[in-house]
């Protein structure tokens, strides 16, 4: 596996979406190149933080308004 | 008295509230009309409830619905979605690719690590909108690119791509400042 191909592989298998057969040579080669495992830990870091920093939970009101939309439909 | 399929509806669209309201905060970017978009998006996803199979995948159909709703909104308010879509931020993700079909991933760039939230928000908000757009279903909503080609409604390899290279340009971007910030060249 060349480093472009790992690259795409290892943005797929960050989405979840990097097929079970091709994830063995992805983690093969990151074994053996020390480039492509830095930069893996990095992109999965970032992807880690937006996902911890960008959450949001509905204020009380617009639970409210909406309970009262479904009810009352 | 309400159905046992309205009841169970009701259920699975309920438990995407949060993360409606989420995807509505960046959409909308204040939380008076991202509480309303979420409003008017369970009123149409009332209106098209015949359309949906209980059991499947409420959220895409939510967020679907919510895009089209957010996007008549523009539309009647003739307005463009704010798009700071410049052409130097794609030429960046070109360049980047075209380093890394020669070089291979260069890691070099440091303190990519301990990203503050304030980094990150500010990062996103530079994505140009199609590329942000996609990035916040895959990485914050954690939607398929299935589920994101049917919300954006464009093509799974446009997802794919968008996704890849607004990574890279959003690694730049956070590189880029952390580098100023640590008074590095
Ligand atoms: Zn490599």
């Amino acid at each position: 596996m060349t480093c472009e191909d790992a690259h795409l592989n290892m943005h797929d298998y960050i989405s979840g979406e990097l097929a079970a057969e091709q994830q063995k040579p992805l983690m093969d080669h990151m074994d053996e190149c020390p480039n492509c495992r830095e930069f893996f830990r990095q992109t999965a870091n970032i992807q880690t933080s937006m996902r911890d920093f960008m959450q949001y939970e509905a204020p009380f009101e617009l639970q409210t308004a909406v309970s009262s939309i479904l009810a009352n439909a | 008295m309400k159905s046992k399929r309205r009841k169970i509806f009701e259920k699975e669209v309920l438990c995407h509230l949060d993360r409606l309201y989420g995807y509505a905060m960046h959409l909308c970017k204040n939380g008076e009309d991202a509480s309303d978009l979420v409003q008017d998006t369970y009123l149409n996803a009332l209106k098209s409830e015949k359309q949906y199979s209980i059991g499947t995948n409420a959220g895409a159909w939510l967020f679907t619905i919510m895009r089209n709703t957010f996007l008549n909104r523009i539309r009647r308010m003739s307005r463009k979605p704010a798009s700071m879509a410049g052409e130097w931020i794609e030429q960046m993700a070109r360049e980047d690719i075209s380093e890394l079909r020669k070089h291979g991933p260069d890691p070099s760039v440091k303190c990519l690590d301990n990203l503050l939230k304030e980094d990150i928000s500010r990062a996103i908000e530079d994505l140009p909108d199609e590329f942000k757009d996609t990035v916040i279903l895959c990485d914050v909503q954690g939607f398929s690119y299935a589920d994101i080609a049917t919300i954006l409604d464009i093509p799974i390899g446009t997802v794919r791509s968008r996704i890849h290279r607004g990574r890279l340009i959003l690694r730049n971007l956070l590189a880029d400042w952390k580098n100023v910030a640590m008074g590095g060249s």
